[in-house]
This record gives structure tokens, C-alpha cells and sequence, in this order.
């Protein structure tokens, strides 16, 4: 049995005082120790996904389907479940600024669900921090338990945090865009450390960015996302060099390369839209170079290709002219 | 080499005990695009702030077209003389509109204040700038509240574009927007360059971008240059250790993150 299970997750908020839709038809799994990585553009669905699965819905939010972490509903689960899901996972946000109490010190913040949940003695506690901390490259610990997080640069507070998911012991990492506020030298250092201690632990992650080639480097399968949908979910390697999905080639392609002279990039029309401003049909046939009438007509489900999953009717035909796009740098 | 249009001589910005910018010295030609990459508290934002006058140097020279702009301008002509020699578009597209002015509204506003034209050539005008960033009759009309993230941007940059600048700044103009969106942005910032032999001052921490749009290019670190040169060539074979680090820490296929040593260079 897969460690996470989502089915047929659709989630609705109250937008402008209507309940709109803003995740349709999820479903996907992570084994126990791999990492998935969620990708989109803003109002894709990748951080609704996430906090589905943590229970961490926004207040009057409806969802519908499933989500399951080993075993334990949280989609309308009990209160047992919903715990007993959450007692596996541990989130990692994008600003642990916001997410670390100031007037509290990193000791505090690292020590508490310890000494609360687990009746760790305060002494014990803290020797169990301090060699977290040091698992995560913070070295000098007994001196950083003492500080504060404004004492702290972002990317050491985000190695905390790092360090806080990984005392709680957890079988499932949900990291949503924790490198986006950092530096490049830092993101490198941070994704690395995540990576290593994962690994090492066994643990299953899934991984929420922006970057295609971020989440390639990490995680061993991709899921890419549009309009509150998965469109496309297959190994790392392949996604890059073969695509399935249209959306997919062209977000690997407008990124401007990093090497070779300056050529105007092949962006895509338009912008990407929520799942509550889609009409019939697929999401991004308004943006797709590939669309046909047929395209419009009915919505495509997500179905098995190759060793991966797509959305899109067209995708075996439309398949070696993906390859080449998306290799376009 | 054409006439500078931006000289930075050995200027310096200290904050209390901080040196954030420590003898930083460029030239930017007629024309040309330079690029000031460098990450958080390289200096690079500051460096902006003080050629457009948001911050006063603590010492050394900055030139513009021609005329000294050390100093903070004395008069509201000075001041508005050298708005209308260089403009700077910020990274937040949400944050540097006036929520309660139509597009064309603002626009107009900016003509007014620096040109003495008629309504009908104003008017005239403002579409020729709608145009040029690819906003059409119902995005002039909105408010920025009714646009999306991208479409701001685009208002941002035919605001700085309205007084016909010589020389545009453009600070992480385009690091908050989607993939998809950036990649609109930077043609479009292409082209602009294209049509109007504008210069670019383009500051960010993305070294691609800066290989999209620049010629030349400069590394900051803690306030100082630690490189420069033409961009393709400060790219594709870095010398300084610190450009180095930045090109092999951008993600890209067949790309590892790596553990560095605590100083920093591996």
C-alpha cells in the first residue's frame, strides 16, 4: 500500500462570496521513501494539495474524494485519523519567519513538541536538538538553542525548521517551496541537506516548486499541475527529456537558457488560470499550440502513457514534437 | 564606445556601521544593457536606490546623461529632470500602483507632470505606450486590482517608459512572476530595448535573465565588484570563485544541489 493516496480529490473555497472550485480530480500516490515533486504556476493547486493532505484547509473549505496517509483518512476523516495522519507528516513552509514563534527561542521551538508530546525531559530534549541541528549543518547548536529567529539569516532558519520536521519523526515530508525565499548558494545548501537527511531516513516527501529542474534534481517522480488538475505525473528523468503534456514542454521551454547566445524565448500566450475560470473541455487549450475542436468538447481524463500519466487526447500524437520543444536550450 | 550615459565612480553607502556599498565603480554606454547580479546584501539594491535618488550617497559619483546627480536634487524641476532621465521599475508589481487611478489614468498623470502637450496628444500617446507593452482598451481602463500579476508588470513598465527615459532601471523586475509570464516580460523587455535604443541598468539575483537581456555584466558581493565583463563570457567561463559558485548552484537538468563548506566557497 502506497504511504500517501489521494483519489479524486476536489477541493472548493469561498471566492468573492461563491464557493469555487480551486482543485479538481486529484489523485496520485508516493510510496513509502520517494519523493514527488508538485509543480505549476501560481493558482495551480500545488499548496491546496498540500494542506489537503495536512488537514490544514483554509476555514470554509469543502473538499470531496479521498486522502489518505497510510491508512488514515483526513478528507472527512475522524479525529483519529485526521491525528493519526498528521502524527506521520511534518510540513516545511517557504517562510519560517512566519511559521517560528519570535519571542520564543530556536530552543523552545525545537524542544517543545518533544517535551509536550513525547515527555522528553527538557535536558534530553535539547541534546536531541542539538544533534538535529547538527545533521542539518548547524554545528554549533548548544548556542543557536539560546537564540532567536531574528538572529538568525533565512537560510539557517529554513535548516531549523529542516531540523524541527525531522524531530518530529515523521514518514512524510510536505516541503511546500521551502528554498523560493532564499538565495541560489543558499536554495543549493538547503536542498541538499533536505535531500541527504530524506535519503537517509527513508523518508517520503512531497516536494512543491515552481522549477521544473529543481524538483527533477530531489524527487524521483514529477506530477505537473494546471488549473487545479494534474496534467501530467512521471519519473523525473523522463519528464524533462520526454514530456507528455503540451503545458509541460512549453513551461521547460520558456525558461531562459543558461547557456548559448540570447534568443527570443517561445512563451506561452497568455496566463495560467484557476480551476474555477476553466469552460468545457481542457484547461489549457486556450494557451496550447496542439489544440484541436475536440479538445473543447469534453474534458480529458488523466490516463496511463508510456510509464507515466497524462491529461491530454492528443498526447501520443503529439509526443516526439514535445520532445523537441522542450529541448529548445 | 559610445558616450556613458551612467557613470558610477567609487561610490560608497554606508548604513550607521554597515557598509552595504563599498567603492563600486561602472560605466554604462549609450544603448547598451548592463547587468548587477549579486544575491541578498551583495549591495546591488542600493546601488539602484542611489542613482535614482531614493538614497543619498555616502561618498563618490554618479553621472547621468551627462550631469552629476551625487547630490539629492535641489528643486522640484531638478528633481523631475532627472525622472525623466532614468526610471526604475521594481520587482512588485502590487505594491508600486496606485490602487484608485485607471492604467490610462496613471499614465496620464505622468505625461502631465513632465510633458506640456494637449489632451489629444496625450491621449494619443498613452495608447502608443499601451501598445508598446501589449495592454489593450480594457486593461487601460481597469483598475490594478482587475489585473493579474503579469498585466501589472507590463503597466509598471509603460509608466517608466512614459516620460521616455535614456536610461531604465529594472530591479528583479521580472523574479515574482510565473515561468510563463517572465518569459512574455523578457521579450517584450527585448523588444522595448529594440524599438527605443533605451539603455538597461538590469538588477538580479537570476543569471539567466541577465544572460537574456544584458551585454555586460557585474558580480556583486558584500558591496563590492568581485567581476565583470561581457555577459556570455562571464557566464559560460566564470573566473572569480564566488561567480563560479552562483552558475554551478542554478538548477538545471542533470543538476545536484550541493553541501558547501561553512564559509561560504566550497
Amino acid at each position: 500500500m502506497a504511504l500517501v493516496d489521494i483519489r479524486d480529490l476536489g477541493v472548493r473555497l469561498r471566492i468573492e462570496g461563491v464557493l469555487r472550485p480551486v482543485l479538481r480530480d486529484v489523485s496520485l500516490t508516493i510510496e513509502r521513501g520517494e519523493a514527488l515533486g508538485l509543480v505549476g504556476e501560481s493558482g495551480a493547486g500545488k499548496s491546496m494539495t498540500a494542506r489537503a493532505l495536512a488537514a490544514l484547509l483554509p476555514p470554509g473549505a469543502t473538499a470531496s474524494g479521498s486522502a489518505t496517509i497510510d491508512g488514515n483518512e483526513v478528507v472527512g476523516g475522524t479525529r483519529q485519523s485526521i491525528a493519526a495522519a498528521r502524527a506521520r507528516t511534518a510540513v516545511i513552509f517557504q517562510d519560517p519567519r512566519a511559521h517560528i514563534n519570535p519571542v520564543h527561542t530556536i530552543g523552545d521551538f525545537l524542544t517543545e513538541q518533544l517535551r509536550i508530546l513525547r515527555h522528553v525531559d527538557r535536558r534530553t530534549a535539547s541534546r536531541g536538538a542539538i544533534e538535529q541541528l547538527d545533521a542539518v549543518g548547524i554545528p554549533d547548536g548548544e548556542r543557536r538553542l539560546a537564540q532567536y529567529p531574528h538572529q538568525l539569516s533565512g537560510g539557517l532558519l529554513q535548516r531549523v525548521m529542516i531540523a524541527a520536521a525531522l524531530l518530529a519523526e515523521p514518514e512524510l515530508i510536505l516541503a511546500d517551496e521551502p528554498t523560493t525565499a532564499l538565495d541560489v548558494t543558499t536554495q543549493s545548501e538547503v536542498m541538499a541537506i533536505l535531500d541527504e537527511q530524506r535519503r537517509e531516513r527513508g523518508l517520503a516527501m512531497l516536494f512543491i516548486t515552481h522549477d521544473l529542474d529543481l524538483a527533477a534534481a530531489v524527487c524521483d517522480r514529477t506530477a505537473v499541475m494546471y488549473a487545479g488538475q494534474i496534467v501530467e505525473a512521471q519519473s523525473s528523468s523522463r519528464l524533462h527529456l520526454e514530456p507528455l503534456h503540451p503545458y509541460t514542454a512549453a513551461l521547460a521551454a520558456a525558461r531562459p537558457p543558461l547557456t548559448g547566445a540570447p534568443v527570443p524565448l517561445p512563451a506561452i500566450a497568455g496566463r495560467p488560470i484557476a480551476a474555477w475560470e476553466t469552460a468545457s473541455g481542457c484547461p489549457f487549450a486556450d494557451r496550447c499550440p496542439y489544440r484541436l475542436e475536440r479538445c473543447t468538447d469534453r474534458d480529458p481524463a488523466l490516463r496511463q502513457l508510456a510509464d507515466g500519466d497524462v491529461r491530454c487526447v492528443r498526447a501520443e500524437q503529439i509526443h516526439s514534437q514535445l520532445e523537441a520543444a522542450s529541448t529548445h536550450g | 564606445m559610445a558616450e556613458p550615459i551612467l557613470t558610477v565612480h567609487e561610490l560608497r553607502k554606508e548604513f550607521g556601521d554597515v557598509a552595504a556599498v563599498r567603492g563600486v565603480t561602472f560605466e554604462l554606454a549609450a544603448g547598451g544593457s548592463l547587468g548587477l547580479v549579486g544575491e541578498s546584501g551583495s549591495g546591488k539594491t542600493t546601488v539602484a536606490r542611489m542613482i535614482v535618488g531614493l538614497e543619498p550617497p555616502t561618498s563618490g559619483r554618479i553621472t547621468c546623461c551627462g550631469r552629476d546627480r551625487s547630490q539629492p536634487g535641489r528643486s522640484t524641476r531638478e528633481r523631475r529632470r532627472r525622472g525623466r532621465e532614468a526610471q526604475i521599475v521594481f520587482q512588485d508589481p502590487y505594491t508600486s500602483l496606485d490602487p484608485r487611478q485607471t492604467v490610462a489614468q496613471g499614465l496620464d498623470e505622468i505625461l502631465r507632470v513632465h510633458f506640456d502637450l494637449p489632451m489629444a496628444e496625450r491621449r494619443q500617446r498613452v495608447h502608443e505606450l499601451a501598445d508598446l507593452v501589449a495592454l489593450d482598451d480594457r486593461q487601460l481602463r481597469a483598475f490594478p486590482r482587475m489585473l493579474s500579476g503579469g498585466q501589472r508588470q507590463r503597466v509598471a513598465i509603460a509608466r517608466a517608459l512614459a516620460p521616455r527615459p535614456k536610461l531604465l532601471i529594472l530591479d528583479e523586475a521580472v523574479a515574482a512572476l510565473d515561468v510563463s509570464i517572465q518569459a512574455q516580460i523578457l521579450n517584450l523587455l527585448s523588444e522595448v530595448r529594440r524599438q527605443t535604443q533605451l539603455s538597461y541598468l538590469l538588477i538580479t539575483h537570476d543569471l539567466a535573465v541577465v544572460r537574456q537581456l544584458t551585454d555586460r555584466s557585474l558580480v556583486m558581493q558584500r558591496g563590492e565588484i568581485v567581476e565583470q565583463g561581457p555577459t556570455l563570457q562571464l557566464l559560460d567561463q566564470p573566473q572569480h570563485p564566488y561567480t563560479k559558485l552562483l552558475r554551478s548552484s542554478i538548477p538545471r537538468p542533470g543538476w545536484k544541489p550541493a553541501r558547501r563548506g561553512r564559509n561560504g566557497v566550497k
